[in-house]
């Protein structure tokens, strides 16, 4: 019997399913609603002290420099503007379904999170530098992206041990290890997980193809998240401990990249890298502080 | 008194230079290119910059060019320098280039007083004892960086990535601050004198299934870079063979066959 197959298939029935807040869902259609005030938001944020206190964190930390102190949740809308807040929200989803996974001793929790903040901020870079716009859903994306893993290692940490102790053995990828052991991955895992919390169709797609971009609605933001994904392990944030390598000139989310996001062909990739490099730098200074 | 050379001068200087060592000086880089020739004014007894251009591009001029590139060079170097780089070669570069073959071949290809080629030997020895896979060479232009090498001592500088019990391990301590590079480390490098400019003594390496080319081709205009990679890449590597350079220098704008490839934190290129 599949195990992991059987988790999926079920995943709805489970009781303890982390839940994804109704005040955060509420957040979220207001900063898409294209008639939504900062005073609508206000209100439904202070009905979360959690929230109100981890927005008013954000707000104060380096990366909005010039306020000095910022103590109104209204200031701090007005400061950090709704997608800003949208990814506040998102991370404190992320947070809370993290803190249910047990303390385990192959899947580090700080690691695993310190990885998908990594991989938020990293698409947000990328999408910079190649002037890309996908009003901030990049990052909320990167910061979902792995969810899946939070599912294994609450719902089946053997399964996950035993993935991971696979991936190591064979020098492959976690993904190829689960597709190979059970033919059931993470991604299927997180995509559903996100559609049982009824989040937009578009998220879902992302955290669905993040490692077969080509198949995704969204290509382009599915490629950058992959992208991501890479990069973000190769500059060493989250967990890892593993030292294989990548191409990105073979990889297939990059060449969806060059395609869609219409690169010139003298694009320096070499170039690229370091400027990447140097700005996650600084935005491990930046991000992790708030948090 | 102060001796200082014009703008024509430069210009000559530097293009002489870089004929012959591929050595480029940027026009913000003419302080250097002033300091370090003024010690060969002086032991030569010269007075002007014209003067010291006029000698070295004479017939008797010749034996003054290893006294020149050894002025010029920056022989700035230390042990596990841009560390994250070596650990990819320790790794993974190394675990896969060894799939297919029993020893590998390593060229430290500017290797200075020697730290670069010492530090891929005590690499492989924390991973596989004294008997390392692999055959290293290590190469530069300047003789006298190359004797230094042979000799293998070193100062408190050198050794500053290196905890207490790796400088036991591998280095004994002459004199206070004096550290000599252990005899079955030494053992596993050769040394040869090789001007990367030139062709003929590039070519005499033969197959090398990894080059570190780090910290060098940074002096040299995009031309000469040119030349050597492309020799490298037709003549030199293996097949998935690779090359490294130092931790932020690219060739990748140039005309090359080279893949960039990915490593945690380290990039470097594959043929
Ligand atoms: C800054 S050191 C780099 C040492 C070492 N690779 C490292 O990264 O620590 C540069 C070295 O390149 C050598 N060099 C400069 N031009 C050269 C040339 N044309 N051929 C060979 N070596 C050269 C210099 O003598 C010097 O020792």
């Amino acid at each position: 019997m599949n195990k992991l197959k059987e988790l999926y298939d079920n995943l709805d029935k489970i009781d303890s399913l982390p839940a994804f807040p109704s005040i955060a869902f509420e957040v979220i259609n207001l900063t898409r609603s294209p008639s939504a005030t900062s005073k609508d938001i206000e209100g439904v944020i202070k009905k979360d002290p959690n929230l109100v206190s981890q927005i008013l964190k954000v707000a104060n930390s380096s990366f909005y420099g010039l306020s000095k102190d910022v103590s109104s949740l209204n200031h701090a809308i007005n400061l950090m503007g709704f997608l800003q807040i949208e990814n506040v929200v998102m991370i404190s989803v992320v947070l809370s379904s993290v803190k249910k996974m047990p303390l385990h001793k192959n899947f580090n929790r700080d690691k695993f999170l310190e990885h998908s903040f990594g991989c938020g901020v990293t698409a947000k870079i990328i999408s910079n530098i190649l002037n890309l716009n996908f009003n901030s859903a990049e990052f909320s994306c990167g910061v979902m992206h792995d969810m899946g893993k939070v599912l294994l290692d609450i719902y089946a940490p053997e399964i996950l041990d035993e993935i991971l102790d696979n991936a190591y053995k064979e020098g492959i990828s976690f993904y190829d290890s689960e597709m190979k052991l059970y033919g059931i991955n993470h991604s299927m895992m997180g995509a559903k997980l996100l559609s049982i919390w009824g989040l937009p169709e578009m998220l879902i797609d992302i955290i669905k193809n993040h490692h077969s971009p080509s198949s995704a609605d969204n290509r382009l933001l599915a490629a950058i998240i992959h992208v991501s994904d890479l990069l973000t392990y190769s500059e060493g944030i989250g967990f890892g401990g593993n030292y294989s390598k990548f191409t990105l000139e073979e990889d297939e989310g990059w060449k969806i990249v060059v395609e869609e996001a219409n690169m010139s062909k003298d694009f320096d990739l070499a170039f690229f890298t370091f400027k990447l490099y140097e700005e996650i730098e600084n935005a491990k200074k930046i991000y992790f502080e708030g948090f | 008194m102060s001796v200082t050379m014009d703008a024509k001068t430069f210009e000559d200087l530097r293009l002489f230079i870089y004929q012959k060592s591929g050595i480029f000086f940027e026009k913000s880089k003419e302080y250097l290119l002033t300091n370090r020739l003024k010690k060969r004014l002086d032991a030569l007894n010269m007075s002007t910059f014209e003067e010291y251009l006029r000698y070295i591009k004479s017939a008797s001029g010749q034996k003054e060019m290893t006294n020149l590139f050894d002025a010029i060079t920056i022989n700035e170097t230390y042990f596990f320098r841009h560390i994250k780089q070596i650990e990819a070669i320790k790794d993974a570069i190394v675990d896969e280039l060894l799939k297919n073959k029993r020893s590998i071949n390593i060229w430290s290809a500017a290797c200075s007083s020697g730290e670069e080629p010492y530090t891929i030997v005590i690499a492989l020895m924390e991973k596989y004892g004294q008997n390392i896979p692999a055959r290293i060479l290590g190469s530069d232009i300047s003789k006298e960086i190359l004797d230094k090498a042979k000799e293998g001592v070193y100062g408190e500088y050198a050794l500053k990535e290196l905890n207490s019990n790796m400088k036991r391990k591998y280095f004994d301590t002459i004199a206070p601050g004096k550290y000599k590079i252990k005899d079955f480390v030494k053992r596993k490098c050769i040394f040869k004198n090789i001007n990367l400019m030139e062709e003929r003594s590039l070519r005499s390496v033969g197959k090398m299934d990894l080059i570190l080319c780090r910290n060098v081709l940074i002096y040299f205009d995009s031309k000469s870079r040119q030349k050597v990679i492309d020799t490298f890449y037709n003549n030199i590597l293996n097949p998935n063979g690779y090359l490294m350079l130092g931790a932020t220098e690219s060739i990748s704008r140039l005309n090359t066959k080279f893949k960039l490839c990915h490593f945690k934190m380290a990039i470097a290129y594959q043929k």
